[in-house]
């Protein structure tokens, strides 16, 4: 640009007209540093969405522009009126610096155009777009180039029209590029609607001052012909038609985008709220989506609730919103207000019967709109509380009902078809991701829950004996299973005084973490109060007392309790309401089955009176085993029960002379018996199994035609004495 | 499995609702019947026989319904009484020790008379 310029001053100076390749040459100096310079002005970075700045892009392009227009019309004042020849050089020095500082203004105005439009056009750009502005651009540069060989004053060649009139066609399509016009609200909207004018305006302005002012200069097509008709032009100020050109069109296209951009944004003002609307809605559902999606943050359901009641309010659909939810894990089925946006949870929950509503609108599964929400019984808002007109929307997605969205507006009346549509929709998604929360939140409760049973599983491993006393004259084995994660059934030995063992089994009422509890209840009792006494009847009462007041109204705990005198070779079995011992002896089974209540069922007389205790004298090879009703009441595929005459024959079959551990043996055997008529897989109940054998000496000399057992009252006083918790 | 139902069937001589129960009662079906005890209550009724002819099978849930049940009925002036159950059934009823609560009776018109 400097060169074409000193060569324009130089030439002026010596006063010769410059040979046309030397003017072009200095034409094509000037629109390469036009090109640079547009290189230049590129922004750095991704630069701010141009909706953002709209306003402030044309008001930028408005002051440069005024700004060039009062340059131009002070050029006589500047650069003095001197005489040219308008069609070929300026007449001196001074008129030709004008020409060189006007070429350089010019063409920076026209490229700072250029860069601001740029933007605007290519707002949200598409391919098409793009490519249509870059073919907009090169058809400028090819324009002012085929001007280069034009001299002056000259009309521009066939190549020149052709090429103008490509250019036309893309500036018409850049023109019509109006995408940031769209998401800007109404405020704004109208005033880069003024600018957009002005700016036109004052680029017609300059535009007619420029090429057909004062200081015009017959360079371009048009120009030419106002040029002619005025013969008085006082000199050039442009260096070349070229740069002419340069200029022209982008100031031509600045005023034709100005006017478009006017129209549009005039025109647009009617509609401008819904644009506003779509676009709060566009956010509103984007936010919720990026909630939903991001499972560290937004599967928690109270602030899913807060977001969905925020989205309305956000979006300018409604003054206010609130979200109703019912939560039937704690047991309210009744939604209930949980969050709300523009007023305060209570309030919402004040202004309406919200389960009412709530209700209706899942019943029906669809909005509940309350055009005048005054009238409506369900509404407690007055007139005046902003809830003129209410919209309840069902959150139901498959079965799943979940509660409702309300929005309220201050006005009757307020929502048309298309708000009841864009938030039933937004309801729809605010259900799935409600949905969503919850089954996130089962499965961390599952997991939760599936932890602490597989802990409370390893504890309760540990509160059976791992090993059983060893008793000189007997041997004993045991055995549990449990069907669930954790079990009601209990077993345990413990050594009393005298050598005597105490051995208990227990089958609480009830499967799962209750029974476990009550099971480790026992255990506690068991451990602290069975060496109290050597009766069984004994130690099975003071279990009832200190069971029955943990125990609720419908549990209870059956047990049987054993006591091995080794010295004495008898064994004492007491049976609170649990299944009956077997003694197997001479090849004949017998149930140990004394009357005797199930621990929990009574406070403790009508206990204590009816509880027998049976003393069994023991003769080597006795063998008796004690268990829950797991083991009897197993059933096999076709649902037929193990049963007693089952268990009672795998006990004569598995009783054999000469094992060495009998006791292992007989529990072996049986579990065999067991696991052959019902799948353990399947098994329903916690099964228990304790055999005792006995191989010591026999107790004294006893018929062996008669019962192998005697009978007497654990607490004989109370049989006797009469009490009033006598059974109706 | 689930088999289990209750039918209410009130005396024509006596203020006695009758349910006859048939099917298994057990863990699953232990909600129907404390359910249908509920609504008995409710209605009014504390006299109550429970008539087993149709009971294949009572597990402990089941049991823990009768035991939640015959204390408040007996404190209204009435009684929770079992009547007509089936062997396999009065078995377990036994062994719990059960009939020295209820009276648990073979034939319902005993029951009846029992109150």
């Amino acid at each position: 640009m400097l060169g074409a310029a000193a060569g324009l001053l130089a030439y002026t100076a010596a006063g010769v007209a410059p040979s046309a390749g030397t003017r072009a040459l200095m034409g094509g100096a000037a629109l390469a540093s036009g090109l640079l310079l547009y290189g230049l002005l590129a922004p750095r970075g991704a630069g701010a969405e141009p909706t953002q700045d709209a306003v402030g892009i044309l008001w930028r392009r408005l002051l440069v522009t005024i700004g060039l227009l009062a340059a131009v019309e002070a050029a006589p004042v500047l650069f003095g009126a001197g005489a040219a020849d308008a069609r070929h050089m300026p007449a001196d020095l001074l008129s030709a610096s004008g020409a060189v500082f006007y070429s350089i203004l010019h063409l920076g105005v026209a490229v700072y155009l250029l860069r601001g439009l740029r933007r605007l056009v290519l707002a949200r750009p598409t391919r098409r777009s793009v490519t249509i502005w870059r073919l907009f651009l090169v058809g400028t540069a090819a324009s002012a180039a085929a001007r280069l060989l034009t001299p002056p004053g000259q009309p521009p060649g066939f190549i020149h029209f052709l090429v103008a009139a490509a250019v036309a066609i893309f500036m018409a399509a850049c023109a019509f590029r109006q995408q940031w016009i769209m998401p800007l609200p109404t405020g704004i909207r109208l005033r880069a609607g003024g600018l957009a004018l002005a700016l036109a305006i004052a680029l017609g302005l300059t535009m007619g001052e420029s090429f057909s002012g004062p200081g015009a200069v017959p360079v371009e097509t048009w120009a030419l012909r106002l040029q002619e008709a005025r013969d008085d032009v006082p000199y050039a100020f442009l260096l070349s038609p070229a740069v002419g050109d340069a200029v022209a069109i982008p100031l031509a296209f600045g005023l034709l985008y100005g006017v478009t951009s006017a129209l549009t944004l005039l025109f647009s003002l009617p509609t401008t709220g819904a644009y506003a609307q779509r676009a709060g809605e566009v956010r509103a559902f984007r936010a919720l989506s990026a909630l939903t999606l991001d499972p560290s943050q937004g599967l928690d359901r109270e602030r899913l609730a807060a977001a969905v009641a925020r989205a309305p309010v956000e979006a300018g659909i409604a003054r206010a919103a609130w979200v109703a939810l019912s939560d039937p894990s704690r047991g309210t089925l009744a939604p209930t207000v949980v969050a709300a946006e523009g007023l305060t949870t209570a309030a919402a929950a004040r202004s309406v019967d919200a389960a009412a509503l709530a209700l209706d609108a899942l019943e029906q599964r669809r909005p509940l709109v309350l055009a005048r929400a005054a009238a409506d019984h369900r509404v407690r808002a007055r007139p005046g509380d902003g809830v003129g007109s209410l919209l309840v929307l069902p959150l139901v997605v498959g079965g799943q009902e979940h509660g409702a969205l309300f929005a309220a507006r201050a006005t009757p009346d307020a929502f048309d078809e298309d708000e009841t549509a864009a938030l039933e929709a937004f309801a729809g998604q605010a259900a799935l991701a409600l949905s969503h929360a919850a089954l996130f939140s089962e499965a961390v409760e599952r997991e939760r829950l599936a932890r602490e049973l597989a802990l409370a599983r390893d504890v309760q491993r540990r509160l059976v004996p791992e090993t059983l006393p060893s008793v000189p004259g007997a041997s004993l084995s045991a055995g549990m299973r449990s069907a669930h994660e954790v079990c009601g059934d209990y077993y345990d030995v413990a050594e009393l005084d005298g050598g005597r063992i105490g051995i208990l089994v227990a089958d609480v009422a009830g499967k799962g973490a209750v029974a476990a509890f009550h099971m480790a209840q026992l255990k506690g009792i068991f451990q602290a109060s069975a060496a109290l006494s050597n009766s069984p009847g004994a130690f099975l009462a003071r279990a009832n007392e200190a069971l029955r007041p943990s125990l609720g109204p419908r549990s209870f705990v059956s047990a049987v309790y054993a006591v091995l005198d080794p010295t004495e070779a008898t064994l004492t079995v007491a049976r609170a309401g649990h299944c009956p011992a077997i003694l197997v002896r001479d090849n004949a089974a017998w149930p140990l089955r004394a009357p005797g209540l199930g621990l929990g069922l009574d406070a403790g007389p009508l206990f204590k009176r009816t509880l027998v205790e049976q003393i069994v004298p023991l003769r080597a090879g006795d063998v008796i085993a004690m268990y829950s009703d797991g083991l009897v009441e197993a059933r096999d595929a076709e649902g037929g029960e193990f049963g007693y005459d089952r268990l009672n024959a795998a006990m004569l079959a598995s009783v054999r002379a000469g094992d060495d551990d009998p006791a292992r043996a007989v529990r072996d055997s049986l579990l065999a018996a067991l696991d052959g008529f019902a799948d353990p897989a399947s098994a329903v109940d916690d099964t228990t199994l304790v055999v005792l054998s006995w191989h010591g000496a026999s107790a004294g000399a006893s018929d062996a035609a008669g019962a192998p057992f005697t009978l007497r009252p654990a607490f004989p006083e109370a049989a006797l004495a009469p009490s009033s918790a006598t059974p109706a | 499995m689930s088999n289990f139902s209750v039918a209410f069937r009130p005396r024509p001589d006596d203020d006695i609702m009758v349910l006859d129960l048939s099917g298994e009662l057990d863990a699953h079906t232990a909600p129907e019947f404390e359910a249908a005890l509920e609504l008995a209550r409710a209605g009014g009724h504390s006299r109550l026989i429970v008539n087993g002819a149709d009971l294949q099978y009572v597990s402990s849930a089941g049991l823990g319904v009768f035991m939640a049940f015959v204390e408040p009925l007996r404190a209204a002036g009435g009684d929770l009484k079992v009547a007509a159950l089936q062997p396999r059934v009065y078995e377990v009823f036994d062994l719990l020790g059960f009939p020295l609560i209820f009276d648990v009776k073979e034939k319902e018109e005993e029951a009846a008379g029992a109150f």
